[in-house]
């Protein structure tokens, strides 16, 4: 009865001064400082002057002769890919969860895969690949007898719009899978088998029922990859630049990364477009899916209900196929291949592999290998505190249904929409100058981290937290443990895989991030993602391919370690 | 449990439950508030096994988890062994982990990855039992139901009643004031709940444990309760000894709750030795006592009663009785065979009496079609308002 009710409980004291809940709400405190303050001092930063209230600088930057092309690149590049995202994913999520050309377990490790492969190795792979002349695609091919170099010309070239969007594209699908194939598995499939039966094709009733019916996973999963896509860092920059494609983000961070002396100003102005843009897309989001709550139909039916494709279900799956080879195979592939060379070569030698790569990154060169033991060390305590502090919260709005609990869970969530960028350009104006000094130490990289991957953090263990079942809580209250002894002793045991998959999106982010190590990080404290800007500003190509493979290796091994010895600690019970 | 027991005899003489005018209204998200829980008042005692029986949505469940503390009433006061764990006035809400009760979920929330001697361990570990004391008093738990042997399953692992052993076994083993049922058996098949059911009585009759019982199975009420409280949207209708409230219903609802009846209207015509004469659709009736408790004694001649009467309380036969009074004829409209009683529909006039005779009755079988007598005692005459 209680579920369907405003619990209006608060309103006499006793609960909520326990121990447990004085520790959350003063772990929302600390968040809601580590939010608010940096983006207060931005505000603050573009709108006055000698400390008055002026426009001068919002002017001043907006006037600027390449903020128009700025603007429409960025624009264009997100709504295209996420146009291109929505179509790919959702056709992927239907064929998976539908049709007999589903791919089984590969069909379950595809939302996984952005999350395993940082967006920073598939754009490396991607240009290794698709650079013109020297990328493995135009090697291959050259080599194709009638088309070769005097034949018809067929090469390709990443550095351009085409491959731009592609890579976005790429890095887009994944979310609109992962939204739209649950609204898919929570939808009764005898909706469609009424309108097949009513005489409709398959064509008519994906088009007239399936996809309709699941209106609002569609359109929030685009606005998710359009939201993503305006924050995101670390594929222009290492496409778009070479490419003279000027992107957002990337020009945001370059006036303060390779401007001398920084224009704390005009990227303050830009980061608060992007916030701006971002919440837009964010408020259209709100007001869209409130409007169209569809009910969600009837449990699951049985697996056995998959309609079949008859002669495309082969070339349907030949083409799902090839977007998990795109997304991850082959560009990991091109990495490992290049870590091996000596030099970047479109022609691989076999006999001419070598580990030298591996030992100039880990022995010789002090930034890499400082930077990866300090991004391991970062990313494994970060990843605790975050998913640590995500349980605490979680559990709290969970457990109280008060305006407190419902601010304290919008908080933690409200960095998603906030972006990376921002967080860490707020971060740089407000805690590396006085009276803080945090400036290139690895304290201000690692609350930068928790703010920013508290969201994602916070999903995850949110949904593995609502699996434990009321009475299992309840049980435990009524046996005389408080909120803390219930959150240790039945909670985080039984929510142990949710909270290690959180764990590990989190950690393989930290891992292989770019836009807050690129600003947060320095030469006294340098990270993986600081390390390899650096190395593609200064170019050993075979280096980044180590170090790119080196990370993907790290993570792997250690988001196995962690996912296997949760299901084991998951299985004793 | 030997301490237990001299602290049930140095409690014997205050009850462990106490409610006092509790109340409490959800507000419903765009729409009327709703008060499951309505002033109600109710004494659980020692050793006693008290159960709320109502439809679901009658608040019997709220009621149980506001007295848990897994919801807070909006007025009104709990008092757990003398203790005041929630009063309106005084602002007091002792929050659920430290009311000192066990409860039993619906699903028996046995905790999935812990061993049911951990499981049963835990209410100890969480009341700060020194580690010494804990073992044996889990072993002497686990053996008083009968699962001695189980402690290192998991309750994954075991049968649907030797779930309900462990529920019970942690329920009791920290000692707490009574414990708390929340349907226990409603998620088990037929078969298995009689069983379990009666397990539990024989539980609480030899561990003697004070215990609040929720249900929405009248028998299961009427079998495991020394008393039961029928509630009625967020009230309670009825509260006594389940003999008492099922043979002596104090209103329509409550009567047709518990069980079947047949309820007709009638005119009080007299008042003399052998009870209140009533006028009826079916005839004269005769009402050996005057009414229930709370009816007024003096009956008026011309007011107007509702007569009760259990459909196995009714004795048929193909022939009149000329002997008693209360003898109506009719016509057997359907009989319908169950095994171990058969039911029947007699017409009689414009009112279709439901009889129920058991196989081995003093009843004689009859068939559709067939003219039929009905005969009843004065004694199972009841009276009741006409509303």
């Amino acid at each position: 009865m209680s579920d369907a009710t405003a619990n209006e409980s608060a309103k006499l004291p006793g609960l909520r001064l326990q121990p447990y809940s004085i520790f959350a709400g003063l772990l929302v405190i600390l968040i809601l400082a580590l939010i608010a303050f940096p983006i207060g001092r931005m505000i603050l930063r573009a709108f006055t002057v000698d400390g008055h209230f002026s426009f001068a600088v919002v002017a001043e930057t907006l006037g600027q002769e390449w903020v128009p092309d700025l603007l429409i690149n960025t624009i264009t590049v997100v709504v295209v890919s996420t146009l291109l995202s929505l179509v790919i994913g959702a056709c992927m999520a239907w064929l998976n969860e539908r049709t007999d050309a589903n791919l089984g377990i590969a069909g379950v490790v595809l939302p996984i895969l952005p999350f395993l492969i940082p967006s920073v190795a598939l754009a490396i792979g991607w240009a290794f690949i698709g650079a013109p002349r020297v990328g493995f695609l135009n090697g291959f091919l050259a080599s194709l007898p009638l088309i070769g170099r005097d034949g018809l010309d067929l090469s390709v070239n990443i550095y351009t719009w085409s491959g731009l969007l592609w890579v976005y594209t790429l890095h887009g699908v994944p979310y609109v899978y992962l939204i739209v194939s649950a609204a898919l598995r929570n939808l009764d499939p005898s909706l469609e088998e009424a309108s097949l039966m009513n005489g409709a094709s398959l064509f008519r009733t994906v088009r007239k029922v399936s996809f309709p019916a699941i209106r609002p996973a569609l359109l929030s999963s685009s606005l998710l990859v359009a939201i993503s896509g305006f924050a995101l860092y670390s594929l222009p920059a290492i496409l778009a630049t070479t490419a003279r494609i000027d992107i957002l983000s990337v020009h945001t961070i370059r006036l303060l990364r390779n401007t001398y002396p920084p224009r704390f100003d005009q990227a303050v102005v830009l980061g608060l477009l992007t916030l701006v843009m971002v919440g837009t897309i964010w408020l259209l989001q709100r007001k869209l899916s409130a409007g169209g709550r569809f009910v969600s139909l009837g449990g699951r039916a049985s697996a056995s209900r998959l309609m079949p494709l008859g002669p495309w279900r082969f070339p349907a799956r030949v083409v799902m196929v090839s977007y998990l080879a795109c997304a991850s195979i082959i560009p990991l592939l091109a990495l490992v291949v290049v870590a091996f060379q000596p030099f970047w070569s479109p022609n691989i030698n076999l006999s001419l592999l070598t580990w030298e790569n591996f030992h100039t990154i880990l022995f010789d060169n002090r930034l890499t290998s400082a930077a990866f033991a300090n991004s391991l060390k970062l990313s494994l305590i970060g990843a605790t505190l975050t998913t640590a502090i995500a349980l605490t919260i979680s559990v709290y709005t969970a457990r109280h249904k008060t305006w407190f609990a419902r601010v304290a869970d919008g908080l933690v969530k409200a960095p998603a929409t906030i972006s990376a960028l921002v967080i860490s350009i707020g971060f740089l104006v407000t805690f590396s100058g006085p009276p803080f000094y945090l400036g290139g130490t690895l304290i201000i990289l690692a609350l930068a981290f928790i703010v920013i991957y508290l969201p994602s953090a916070s999903i995850t263990v949110d949904a593995a937290v609502s699996q434990v079942g009321d009475d299992l809580w309840e049980a435990s209250h009524i046996s005389g443990a408080g909120d803390g002894r219930t959150v240790r002793k039945v909670v985080a045991p039984l929510a142990v895989l949710g909270l290690a998959v959180g764990w590990s999106i989190v950690f393989v982010h930290m891992m292989g991030d770019l836009s807050a190590s690129a600003l947060l990080a320095g030469v006294g404290s340098p990270v993986i993602g600081y390390a390899i800007v650096e190395i593609w500003d200064n170019g050993s190509f075979s280096q980044l391919a180590a170090f790119s493979t080196l990370m993907c290796f790290a993570i792997t091994a250690v988001v196995a370690t962690v996912i296997g010895l949760a299901r084991w600690y998951g299985r004793i019970g | 449990m030997t301490m237990s027991m001299s602290e049930v005899d140095r409690l014997s003489g205050r009850p462990r439950i106490e409610v006092r005018n509790l109340t409490k209204t959800f507000r419903r998200v765009g729409g009327e508030p709703l008060t499951p829980v309505d002033d109600i008042s109710l004494d659980v005692g020692a050793r006693e096994m008290v159960i709320l029986v109502g439809p679901s949505g009658c608040g019997k469940t709220t009621l149980l988890r506001c007295i848990a503390g897994l919801e807070r009433p909006d007025s009104g006061e709990i008092v757990l062994d003398g203790q005041l764990v929630f009063s309106s006035k005084k602002k007091i809400f002792v929050p659920p982990a430290q009311r000192k009760l066990s409860m039993i979920f619906q699903s028996f929330a046995l905790w999935p990855h812990m061993s049911v001697f951990e499981n049963i361990a835990y209410p100890l570990e969480s009341r700060k039992v020194p580690r010494p004391e804990i073992a044996p008093r889990v072993q002497q738990v686990m053996q008083m139901v009968g699962i001695g042997d189980l402690g290192r399953q998991y309750p994954g692992r075991i049968s649907g009643g030797q779930q309900q052993r462990v529920a019970l076994a942690r329920a009791l083993v920290a000692n707490a004031t009574a414990v708390l049922f929340d349907e226990p058996l409603s998620n088990v098949d037929a078969r298995v709940r009689e069983q379990l059911r009666t397990e539990m009585k024989r539980m609480q009759r030899q561990l003697q444990f004070s215990g609040l019982y929720v249900t929405h199975d009248q028998s299961e009420a009427m079998e495991l309760g020394d008393r039961i409280a029928v509630l009625e949207t967020g009230r309670i209708a009825a509260l006594g000894k389940p003999n008492d409230v099922y043979e002596r219903p104090n209103s329509e609802y409550v009567a047709t709750f518990l069980g079947t009846a047949n309820i007709w209207p009638g005119t009080v015509t007299g008042q003399g030795v052998g009870g209140v004469r009533i006028t009826t659709p079916v005839g004269e009736m005769l009402a050996a006592e005057a009414a229930p408790d709370g009816v007024a004694a003096p009956l008026a001649t011309g007011a107007r009663k509702k007569i009760i009467i259990r459909p196995e309380k009714i004795r048929l036969s193909a022939k009149p009785h000329p002997e008693g009074p209360n003898c109506i004829q009719g016509v057997v409209s359907t009989r319908t065979f169950t095994g171990p009683f058969t039911q029947y529909f007699v017409q009689c006039g414009d009112i279709s009496a439901r009889v129920v005779s058991m196989q081995d009755s003093m009843s004689e079988d009859l068939s559709e079609g067939d003219a039929a007598y009905l005969s009843i005692d004065p004694r199972w005459v009841r009276l009741l308002p006409a509303d």
